[in-house]
């Protein structure tokens, strides 16, 4: 009981709590140093951190600078989060953990952050309607967002998810949802779920993935309504692209179907949440290839804006956008591209200025992208998936270097410590100085893919591959 | 003597070398001609070929370039005498998009003919069709070429269409969005490949099947269903090897496990696990040992891909993962098949690495990043790799026991936005050739290296063992209402091999849930009402059977009253059942969240045409969904959307530039809707499509409500019904007719 009145209390005040967290991570320098608790660190979504002392070398065959490691399952694209101590990360079920919940599934995996022990899992099982809904082997691919000790992602299943982040730890079941069907050590204490495919109509392409954002007690999530198999036909035309929920309670506040029946082909953008000439929005990329800005309480359209050239023609040349929307100021910072399956072929970088005036610039030099931008100093650090990684004057769009990484990229560079960190499929960890000019402070291998991309919390920085998570800090060895 | 070898162009020690080398490999695998590449695993089977003096270097501006085409494609083609067949898509209006065959002449690159073929019930779109090589007949040089809807035709080197098979309308083929499309091989008298595919009767779950067809006559010869699940679509093409005299084809599987199945029968002898996804690519043998790559999931790691090897002799049954002779695994290669190089096992992974392996110990030689995607095989040849990434470049590279030397690099056309290649280089006649997804680029001197063809090789000697498998020829049948079909057998020992066919006098015959009555001269007859089932045959007390669906002759009306179950003579008849409604009997495609939601129901032949089609459709809502219902006639289906409230006329489902759409056009739920559509061959060689839609409480509306002219036409196809099960949708008062 103790835990349900402690939420409560959090959601009467969560709109100031949110606006002044996200406030101060701003101003005061303090984003990344004792938390991570969303895709991005924070609403804005823009991948940089506060946190100093960070590791620039370390080994994960000798262990050098490795704190722990946590191993994974075979594939895993739901990026770390952390917050009140507890780590959580996306996966699949390939390290089956438990017998009686066998098979693929998706796994939320929570772990100690001091020591890397495993406390407790969520596993779905696939959905039965097969792969045009939920990708064999993808796991969860939504990053949580953590407020006060709540988690919300959505899982393989397009169903958004409330849970403890304690689970059963804290020995209390916590609600509204008190009659879990497992109620173990390892299992998840859920709060409340929604089902976007039985309640709004979804009809998620290949997978739900969304990382929620909210603004006060207002979730904000894409439902990743999509095409069928067929690839010709929206099943769903009239299923809402982004929906809000009630934080506390999951219930439906508002829903917007503005890409209808144009959507290219999924939707795996990810919303974020600024403030944009006063008004604070929540912005989505969706499956038209356009990005579109809500009023944040009442899910009123504002503003929208098309990232494809109107001659582009899908999907030679014309886009969808995967990337998250990065808002620093009034500019929304996006770049479009396409499903890693389809391959390499041209891009689009836009700086937005979304109070109305529409393109601050436009970069056609990036290929294809599914990265989200990190923005410091003005300096705007965006990879592509044919591998090449470009900064760019965040205010004029020109080009201050580009590096080829020789692999391609999923994941977002990172900037904290004066440093910018960037993962590739080989494996291949790039350190740069953050700068005007191109410095390469070290390269690095992890042994597998890096699709995810850098947090940060307590002076650990952290890199997740296909398989494991690690745990990085100066001056330790396992 | 070993045929092949003696036509190898070159010094006669290289003869000497080649045998030393591949020895083994001769006597497992017969060599056609070192010359050709008739299959797309080249002429081996194995991604090499025995050719010297091939090109170290070129460029795409014309340094050793033979000639080029503005053509290319996914798959690479193939090489038979002084032709090349390259499968591809139709460039220009993206409306008009078909399949075609090209037949170039290797000497000039002057196209010599290309036969355009239609596509029709598929998923796959229009970029990614033509998806598999064709293969060429090495005895008679006719080409095969399977579609990416899953027809299989047959050409003569003349471009004369022999005969065709259209397996969605015959067995239920499901062609999927992905659009992967094996490759077919021809070993001896067969065709060989593969499909997806939701039939009807023991072919009625939905799943992966292996095909043998007469690849005189087209005519199915073995049907296998080695597979316990299906769980990806794949293009693994099968590989021929004799292991414990038992000659086999080796092929992955689209449940992650490679097989051995007799080749003469289909049945199979052992299955290996490797893999929770799909297998890809092709496997390579050499002696008895297989070597063969994935870039999926494992079985029991958290590691993803396998490069890896086990000794097969003995081998039968399920083979477990230990009895590997080693296997490595991290390395990613899903698509691109292995070769072997003397001690060495070189594939490309997904990110474009090239890794080479100690074939006997699996122990990692050298690595080195050519790109960052792949797709296609690399190819070995007069000690030089030919490779083409997906980043556009094509590589010559001489490998040695540490690393390759790089002889040359291109990129195809613009560097800022390279011509993709997905097709491995083919190697014939001095020359490599490489199809890009735009040009075809023929490498190597002005004129080809003439080379003559390899001896057919020898009849297989008939065995004289005692039976073990009754094959009953032909092992399919489609026929009209009252039609006969004679019938064969033909004995096989235990290991696959041809003994003789039985006589008439030591067949038992009958029919299993078929109506209609066979003789004992393996004569059937059908009834004139619809049915299927089996004819079986009993020689020496083993069975084997043979699979007849039979459709009545025009005209149909069917209102389901009475019906206990939808009839067997469908495809996918397990995905629908008739339901009462309002205090009648309709057909209810239900709510499905099954693999498979989007069933099409054929029934008829595909050679019919000229024909109508009506039926009553009504849908429901169901959270927040509504099904989409149509009807099928000569491959051409209208749609009624129900989430989007549109109708649709749909020469090739996938192909959105060819459909004709009425968009707001309202039918509420609960409601009966009469849909007709008219198909009508025209003598200017177009077609016309008519349909119509109105409620069925109301007389028939004069005017026709969608109408398409397709000058790239369907002449002929099967009657059916669509139905997506993201809601129940109800079907009744089914009626075909001859035009009126």
């Amino acid at each position: 009981m103790k835990k349900r009145v402690g939420i409560l209390f959090s959601a009467a005040l969560a709109t100031v709590c949110v606006l002044s967290v996200s406030a101060s991570q701003q101003a005061n320098g303090t984003k990344g140093v004792t938390s991570w608790p969303m895709w991005g660190g924070s609403p804005d979504r823009n991948m940089v951190s506060d946190a100093t002392g960070l590791p620039t070398s370390w080994d994960v065959k000798t262990g050098e600078n490795i704190k722990w490691v946590a191993a994974l399952g075979s594939q895993s694209y739901g990026n770390p989060v952390i917050s009140g101590g507890v780590v959580l990360v996306g996966t699949n079920n390939e390290a089956v953990r438990d017998p009686k919940q066998p098979g693929d599934r998706g796994v939320l995996k929570a772990f100690r952050e001091a020591t890397g022990e495993f406390m407790w899992q969520a596993t779905y099982e696939k959905l039965t309607s097969g792969r045009a809904n939920d990708w064999p082997f993808q796991g969860i691919a939504s990053s949580p967002l953590v407020i006060d000790n709540v988690a919300y992602y959505v899982s393989n299943r397009g169903i958004v998810h409330a849970v403890d982040i304690q689970g059963f730890h804290d020995k209390d079941n916590n609600g509204p949802k008190r009659d879990e069907e497992r109620t173990g050590i390892n299992d998840p204490d859920i709060l409340w779920e929604f089902d976007m495919m039985e309640e709004v109509g979804a009809f998620p392409h290949n997978l739900a993935n969304s990382s929620p954002v909210a603004f006060g007690n207002i979730l904000y999530v894409s439902t990743g309504n999509g095409q069928d198999e067929s690839h010709v036909n929206i099943p769903s035309p009239r299923a809402p692209a982004i929906i809000a929920l009630d934080r506390v309670t999951g219930e439906l506040l508002w829903e917007d179907a503005s890409p209808g029946d144009k959507i290219l082909h999924g939707q795996w953008s990810t919303p974020t949440v600024g403030t944009i000439g006063g008004v604070v929005q929540a912005i989505h990329g969706q499956g038209d290839g356009w990005v579109r800005g809500y009023e944040a309480k009442t899910g009123e359209k504002l503003w929208e804006f098309d990232t494809n050239p109107k001659d582009a023609v899908w999907p030679k040349t014309r886009n969808e956008i995967i990337a998250t929307p990065v808002v620093v100021g009034d500019i929304v910072y996006i770049a479009n591209g396409q499903d890693p399956e389809h391959g390499e072929g041209i891009g689009h970088l836009y700086a937005i200025d979304a109070t109305k005036r529409g393109r601050l610039w436009h970069y056609n030099k990036i290929r294809r992208t599914i990265s989200t931008a990190a923005v410091k100093d003005g300096i705007l650090y965006y990879p592509d998936f044919s591998g090449f990684f470009h900064a760019l004057d965040a205010k004029t769009g020109e080009v201050l270097w580009v590096h080829d990484m020789f692999a391609a990229m999923w994941s977002s560079a990172f900037v904290a410590d004066g440093k910018v960190y960037l993962g590739d499929e080989d494996g291949d960890i790039t350190i740069f100085q953050h700068g005007r000019e191109k410095k390469v402070i070290n390269e690095l291998n992890m042994g597998s893919s890096v699709y995810s991309t850098a947090i940060t919390a307590n002076g650990v920085i952290y890199f997740m591959t296909r398989n494991n998570l690690y745990a990085i800090q100066q001056g330790v060895k396992r | 003597m070993v045929h092949g070898v003696d036509n190898v162009a070159g010094n006669p020690l290289m003869h000497k070398h080649l045998l030393a080398i591949l020895g083994v490999v001769l006597v497992a695998v017969p060599v056609w001609s070192a010359d050709q590449w008739p299959e797309s695993r080249g002429p081996n089977r194995d991604g090499t070929s025995a050719e010297r003096n091939l090109p170290t270097s070129w460029s795409p501006a014309g340094d050793n370039l033979a000639w080029t085409l503005p053509m290319g494609g996914r798959s690479a083609p193939v090489v038979h005498g002084n032709r090349l067949y390259l499968q591809t898509t139709t460039t220009g209006d993206i409306a008009k998009t078909q399949e075609r065959l090209v037949a170039v002449d290797t000497t000039t690159g002057q196209v010599v003919w290309e036969r355009r073929v239609s596509q029709y019930l598929s998923d796959v779109p229009e970029h990614r069709a033509a998806w598999a090589s064709p293969a060429v007949d090495p005895q008679t040089g006719n080409i095969i070429m399977f579609t990416i809807s899953a027809e299989l035709l047959a050409f003569s080197p003349a471009g004369e269409i022999l005969w065709t098979r259209s397996l969605p309308e015959e067995y239920g083929a499901i062609t999927t969005h992905g659009g992967r499309t094996t490759s077919p091989i021809i070993d001896g008298d067969k065709v060989i490949l593969n499909t997806l595919l939701q039939g009807w009767g023991d072919l009625g779950r939905p799943g992966n099947r292996y095909f043998a067809f007469d690849k005189t006559t087209g005519q199915t010869i073995w049907v296998s269903a080695p597979q316990v699940r299906h769980y990806d679509t794949n293009y693994s093409s099968p590989i021929i090897a004799t292991i414990d005299g038992i000659r086999q084809m080796i092929v992955g599987g689209t449940d992650g496990a490679f097989y051995g199945l007799k080749v003469n029968t289909g049945e199979r002898i052992w299955r290996l696990e490797v893999s929770k996804r799909a297998i890809l690519a092709s496997a390579v043998v050499r002696g008895t040992t297989m070597y063969f790559t994935h870039g999926e999931e494992n079985m029991d790691t958290t590691v993803m891909g396998m490069v890896a090897s086990i000794d097969l002799a003995g081998r039968t049954g399920e083979i477990p993962l230990t009895a590997l002779a080693w296997r490595v695994q991290g390395f990613m290669p899903t698509f691109s098949s292995p070769l072997l190089n003397g001690n060495q096992l070189i594939s490309v992974d997904n990110g474009a690495v090239m890794g080479a392996f100690d074939v006997a110990t699996g122990k990692e030689l050298w690595t080195r990043s050519l790109g960052t995607l792949q797709k296609g095989s690399p190819t070995l040849a007069d000690g030089k790799l030919y490779v083409g990434t997906e980043n556009g470049k094509v590589y010559i590279l001489r490998p040695s026991a540490t690393g390759v030397e790089v002889l040359d690099e291109d990129v195809l056309g613009n560097p800022a936005d390279p011509e993709v290649i997905f097709a491995t280089p083919v190697v014939s006649g001095g020359r490599v050739y490489v199809a890009s997804m735009e040009r075809l680029y023929a490498i190597g001197p002005k004129a080809p290296v003439v080379v003559p063809q390899a001896p057919a090789p020898a009849a297989p000697a008939r065995s004289t063992a005692a039976p073990a498998a009754v094959q009953v020829f032909p092992y399919e049948a489609l026929l009209d209402g009252g039609e006969a079909q004679a019938f064969t057998v033909r004995l096989f020992d235990a290991q696959g091999h041809f003994i003789r066919q039985a006589a008439t006098s030591e067949v038992l015959w009958a029919v299993d849930q078929l109506q209609g009555t066979i003789g004992a001269d393996g004569r059937y007859t059908a009834p004139t009402t619809g049915t299927a089932g089996y004819v079986k045959a009993t020689v020496g007390g083993i069975t084997g059977q043979a699979r007849v669906r039979v459709v009545p002759a025009l005209s149909w009306s069917i209102d389901f009253e009475g019906m206990a179950a939808t009839p067997m003579w469908w495809t996918s008849n397990l995905k629908a059942s008739p339901r009462e409604l309002d205090g009648n009997t309709s057909l209810v495609r239900p709510r499905d969240d099954t693999v498979g939601r989007r069933t099409r129901f054929l029934m008829g032949k595909p050679e019919w045409s000229d024909y109508t089609v009506e039926v009553d459709v009504r849908g429901i809502e169901m959270r927040r969904q509504r099904g989409d219902v149509g009807i099928i006639n000569q491959r051409y289906i209208l749609m009624l959307f129900g989430n989007n409230q549109k109708l649709e006329l749909q020469p090739w489902q996938a192909a959105d530039a060819m459909t004709v759409s009425v968009s707001n056009f309202s039918w509420p739920v609960d409601t009966w809707y009469r849909m007709k559509l008219r198909v009508q061959n025209r003598p200017d060689g177009t077609t016309l499509v008519q349909g119509k839609v109105w409620p069925a409480a109301e007389t028939e509306p004069a005017a026709w409500t969608i109408e398409k002219v397709d000058t790239i036409p369907h002449r002929a196809g099967a009657p059916g019904l669509y139905g997506d099960g993201i809601s129940d949708v109800f079907f009744d008062n089914f009626k075909v007719y001859r035009n009126q």
